[in-house]
């Protein structure tokens, strides 16, 4: 498509209750002029049903998807997508899986 | 088998499905009667999808005379083209002050002088009502939330965060609690509880572009499984202002904020301002612009062009460094966009639902044990609302389940759990979960978000359009019955499952609406029937259904004008 650029995405991958280590797992994928969010969509309804990720408002408003994009928080819903992008869990939280963290418990 | 499915039991007084304003006000009330209250939501407390934390600035209130909560809710009752529910609303806008003296103790500050509020008015209100934020702020949203939450907290009110709540469990039109499934664990619940209070928002959320991705029907639809009453599905309004272009702002409503609060002015593709060639229920934002989109007058990007070129730069610089926009202003320097010249692109989206569970005057369903409060309330607004109403209203419908809801608690025993039902809601899920192959929960709901788009949306509603989407709708429902391919076999947040509980939920939803767009053969409010374009006095009724023997069965109930009747003469 025009407009299409090509995009690597390295997303943490963590089942506390399946895996020893978490991992990342990396894609190649076709991106315009996306947010953070529609490409943790697009990844889950292509590749990794099993992709957990939080959203709520869609407006910046709810707080919920937060991640760490790059190593720097951000609302997945407001951040527009880069060519190369780092997606993981915020750092201070216990992680539930992957990018899922658990806001009441920190993580040791 | 389904012994091993369900991990627990668990048991409250009360239940609070739902923690926006109204679970949460219901969830309150019920603890202050010193009852064991659970209150849950199926994201994050406080951090949820509710739209109670998006909402603006609006709070009606009838604070001081010549104002009154009689004339509050009269005012209700006209924008609602007389299809309001007049006693509820009226019991509603009589403890609206008591909630805002509640909400200020609580934390949310507003302008006043000496403890005189100051009060701004809204269209269509006879008086102005509507207090002003002490602090400017995008989301108003976000005061209520510190306020709210720490209250709950306060309280010790016991709340659950990623539970879905899969159907409630009923006896003989006896709602004995409900059914749950723990997101984290992947854990199915049995909750016993003496009463139960649904507040899940609306369903806007089954539309495919909206305001409320997360309030998916749920509770109007899990309400229906159980046999209640499911009125006004016919209307929902859509936000006119939400952007298509630029990207980066793809989906926000702030442009609504330019739109108001700087008379941004809307053009075509062709440079008209198209707005003056409407006429009657066509002249309102979301359907002129709809129509203007559907005849191919939009931008390449589908939207509408906002534009601010009639103001001096300076003026709209001033506006954007003004507080509660700083976020927006840095966002458009950000991304290289120049509002001053450029216009942004707009097109609607979905944002508050009318219909819901119908309810007597304490917020009382047609069976027992079970209460509704907030967007899930029917007749609250009837066919059209005023801006600032839905917040108050949301509180207040909560207020009033939660105090009753408690009392029924206090004189009542755990209802018997009919073991029968309980193993066919499991069944049920697991059908859902069944198969592999066949369709993803995801493309069942994109296929319901567009169908509801299509025939059920601003336009397109025609007796043809509305019967084919309903033979759609129907045509889901049965695939959605042999099952749906869920790939991924973890049990840890498994996204598959709650999309599919969702989808069940939309679709059917969407039905309902599609049904009730069908029966109503007029134009009311916010439901314009292209082929029925007039408003008609002999629609002062409800579209109400009722689940018999699995088949909805339709009742029309006409309105009580217990307080204000309809002009009689033609145009109300």
């Amino acid at each position: 498509m025009i407009g299409e650029e090509m995009a690597m995405v390295n997303i943490y991958k963590f089942d506390p209750t399946l895996d020893k280590e978490p991992r990342y797992e990396t894609y190649n994928l076709p991106y315009r002029e996306q947010t953070v969010l529609d490409i943790l969509n697009y990844i889950y309804e292509k590749y990794d049903p099993g992709l957990a990720f939080r959203y709520g408002c869609k407006l910046g408003a709810c707080d919920c998807c937060l991640v760490l994009l790059n190593d720097r928080p951000v609302f997945a819903c407001q951040e527009q997508a880069e060519s190369e992008m780092k997606i993981g869990p915020l750092p201070k939280f216990m992680v539930i899986k992957d990018l899922v963290v658990d806001f009441n418990r920190l993580r040791k | 088998m389904n012994q091993n499915i369900i991990t627990d039991t668990v048991t409250a007084d009360v239940l609070v499905i739902g923690s926006g304003i109204a679970g949460i006000f219901a969830a309150i009330k019920a603890k202050e009667q010193g009852l064991n209250v659970l209150l849950l939501t199926k994201g994050l407390f406080g951090k949820d999808g509710a739209a109670t934390w998006m909402a603006g600035q609006g709070f009606q209130v009838a604070l001081y005379p010549p104002d009154s909560p009689e004339v509050h809710a009269k005012d209700i009752i006209k924008a609602g083209r007389f299809l309001v529910d007049q006693q509820l609303v009226y019991e509603c806008t009589k403890i609206i002050p008591e909630i805002f003296h509640q909400l200020c103790r609580w934390g949310v500050e507003y302008q006043n002088r000496d403890g005189k509020f100051y009060l701004k008015r809204l269209s269509s209100e006879s008086f102005p009502r509507n207090p002003i934020l002490a602090r400017p702020i995008r989301f108003g949203g976000r005061q209520f939330r510190s306020a709210l939450t720490k209250k709950v907290r306060q309280l010790g009110i016991r709340t659950i965060d990623d539970v879905f709540t899969v159907d409630l469990i009923s006896n003989q039109g006896c709602i004995g609690g409900a059914v749950l499934l723990d997101i984290k664990e992947c854990k199915i619940t049995l909750l016993r509880t003496k009463a139960t209070v649904l507040a899940t928002g609306g369903y806007m959320g089954c539309y495919p572009k909206t305001l409320t991705p997360t309030e998916t029907g749920d509770g109007c639809a899990m309400a229906y499984r159980a046999g209640a009453e499911i009125t006004d599905m016919e209307f929902a309004s859509f936000f006119p202002y939400v952007a298509v272009w630029p990207p980066a702002f793809r989906g926000d409503d702030w442009p609504g904020e330019l739109a108001w609060n700087l008379g941004a002015v809307m053009y075509n593709r062709a440079g008209d301002e198209f707005k003056k060639k409407y006429k009657g229920q066509l002249r309102s934002s979301p359907l002129a612009i709809a129509s203007e989109l559907r005849a191919g007058r939009g931008s390449p990007h589908g939207g509408i062009y906002l534009s601010l070129r009639h103001l001096p730069a300076n003026l709209v610089s001033d506006y954007l460094d003004s507080l509660g926009h700083e976020k927006w202003r840095d966002k458009v320097k950000r991304v290289g966009f120049d509002l001053f010249n450029d216009a942004v692109e707009i097109a609607p989206a979905g944002i508050t639902s009318y219909g819901g569970c119908k309810v007597n005057k304490m917020c009382e369903t047609n069976l027992d044990n079970l209460y509704a409060a907030g967007e899930l309330v029917a007749s609250r607004e009837g066919a059209c609302s005023m801006p600032g109403n839905d917040l108050p209203l949301s509180a207040a419908t909560g207020f009033i389940a939660g105090e009753y809801a408690a009392q029924r608690a206090q004189h009542n025993s755990l209802p018997e759990v009919n073991r029968d039902q309980v193993n066919s809601i499991i069944e049920c899920i697991k059908a859902l979960l069944g198969t592999k192959i066949g369709l993803h929960p995801f493309e069942v709901k994109n296929k319901a978000q567009s169908i509801l788009n299509n025939h059920a949306g601003l336009l397109g509603r025609t007796d043809n359009g509305l019967s084919k989407g309903l033979a759609e709708i129907e045509e889901l429902k049965t695939e959605l019955q042999t099952g749906l391919r869920l790939t991924s076999t973890s049990r840890r947040f498994n996204l598959e499952l709650v999309q599919a509980l969702e989808t069940r939920n939309i679709v059917e939803t969407a039905a309902l609406i599609l049904r009730a767009a069908l029966e109503r053969k007029e134009s009311r409010g916010f439901h314009f029937r292209e082929d029925y374009p007039q408003e008609d006095p002999n629609w002062l009724k409800h579209i109400v259904f009722k689940k018999v023997g699995g088949e909805p069965t339709v009742i029309m109930e006409a309105e009580k004008f217990v307080i204000m009747e309809p002009p009689s003469e033609g145009n109300i």
